[in-house]
């Protein structure tokens, strides 16, 4: 699977800012370095104060490469209907978020959505 | 605090947090208790209909309430936060005039994200959160309950009145003295410890804040809640919101933000803490 990391222009960032709760957007990740990655679920950690889903993304050369990304917390996820089983180990996802600003394989992610195109942890409420 | 407060408190609490432990597997969509929300926000007045009433009378705000994700004052908001409807923030206050002491507070960088490290987010910032928050209430306090980082906050309601800033303990959520006004309950609170923002924003403040909330149902389900800030060390004029809170039908929930706290715990964050320079 192939690896995209697009640089974009700052300002979509607060796409993703909303779904942060407990930490300012701007500390940990960089708005303007967006990450588009397709891999396979290791791990997902249901907790506060945000979900982790780790997973193996695919080099074009073979490469496996190791991701975290985080989104929003259980509370507000469970209220909008998602739970500890709304994502598997081995499951196949769409990834799209920005990177950390440490350069680690670490984003906050916007966008989660399933191998049938379905889109999980979506409408969120803090999206307002 | 007197030792009978003091024990009301206790069961308050006690009380909150043994409803926050079973109500994890009944969680679902938050929704409204039914009725239009209000159009706009009303002036202060009498509620339209019947609402729930302590035994001495006064106004109970007892409940889950949905409130607008403000992420700064001077800001307005739509929306509620956990899927209830009506929830609205409207500001009198686009901009913020700094004294130049608060200008000067206000420039520096980098500001320290106390949020991060899971401590309390302030009295009035906690109101402004992605999640809901909750009031149990009795004749002689009101207990606010958010549900962000399970913080809570008393505040005693009869009418005593509050001690200016300098004999007050400087503390993360301040100290509140809460007084009726017909069926509207004034809550004024000082003594904060001004380690935390007002907002989101990152808007500054300093020991002398004092706020004033006007607690007051539009109807059953529906709050009215106006707050004025005011902070002559670092403001030249008052700071003011005024909102609408829904009611929800299901209850708060367990956020336990030292968790998984990755950002400290793995320390990809800490590139960027001003703590590390």
């Amino acid at each position: 699977m192939k690896t995209k990391i697009a640089l974009l222009i700052a300002g979509l960032w607060m796409a993703a800012a909303p779904a942060l709760a407990h930490h300012s957007f701007a500390a940990v990740f960089d708005g303007s370095k967006k990450v588009s990655l397709t891999g396979t679920v290791t791990k997902l950690e249901w907790a506060n104060p945000h979900i982790w889903v780790y997973f193996d993304v695919k080099e074009a050369n073979g490469a496996v490469t190791t991701w975290q990304c985080e989104g929003g917390p259980p509370n507000s996820l469970v209220r909008q209907g998602w739970n500890k089983n709304s994502l598997k180990t081995g499951d196949v996802i769409s990834v799209e978020g920005s990177r950390a600003k440490d350069g680690s394989n670490t984003c906050s992610f916007s966008s989660v959505k399933a191998a049938d195109g379905k889109r999980l942890f979506a409408g969120q409420a803090q999206q307002q | 605090m007197n030792k009978n407060r003091f024990v009301a408190s206790l069961c308050v609490v006690a009380t909150a947090l043994a409803l926050l432990s079973v109500v994890a597997p009944l969680a679902a969509q938050g929704r409204g208790r039914g009725g239009a929300p209000p159009a706009v926000i009303p002036p202060e007045g009498p509620a339209k209909g019947p609402i729930p009433r302590l035994p001495n009378g006064k106004p109970d705000f007892s409940g889950t309430f949905d409130h607008p994700r403000v992420g700064d004052v001077t800001k307005p908001a739509n929306g509620c936060v956990g899927g209830t409807a009506g929830c609205v923030n409207v500001t009198d206050t686009p901009e913020i005039s700094f004294t130049p002491a608060g200008a000067a507070e206000q420039k520096k960088e980098p500001k320290f994200d106390y949020g991060l490290y899971c401590l309390p987010w302030g009295y009035v910032r906690s109101y402004q959160t992605p999640y809901p928050h909750g009031y149990m209430q009795n004749n002689d306090q009101l207990m606010v309950l958010w549900e962000q980082d399970n913080f809570f906050h008393a505040v005693p309601t009869d009418g005593k009145p509050l001690p200016p800033n300098t004999d007050l303990e400087p503390t993360w959520m301040g100290t509140s003295a809460g007084r009726w006004e017909g069926d509207t309950l004034v809550i004024e609170t000082g003594g904060f410890n001004a380690k935390t923002w007002i907002d989101t924003a990152e808007h500054v403040f300093s020991d002398q804040l004092r706020t004033v909330e006007r607690m007051s149902y539009i109807d059953k389900d529906h709050i009215r809640y106006e707050l004025t800030m005011t902070d002559p060390k670092f403001w030249t004029k008052p700071i003011k919101n005024t909102r609408i809170f829904s009611r929800m039908s299901t209850p708060l929930l367990e956020y336990s933000c030292e968790e998984n706290n990755k950002e400290i715990r793995e320390g990809f964050y800490l590139e960027n803490n001003p703590l590390k320079k």
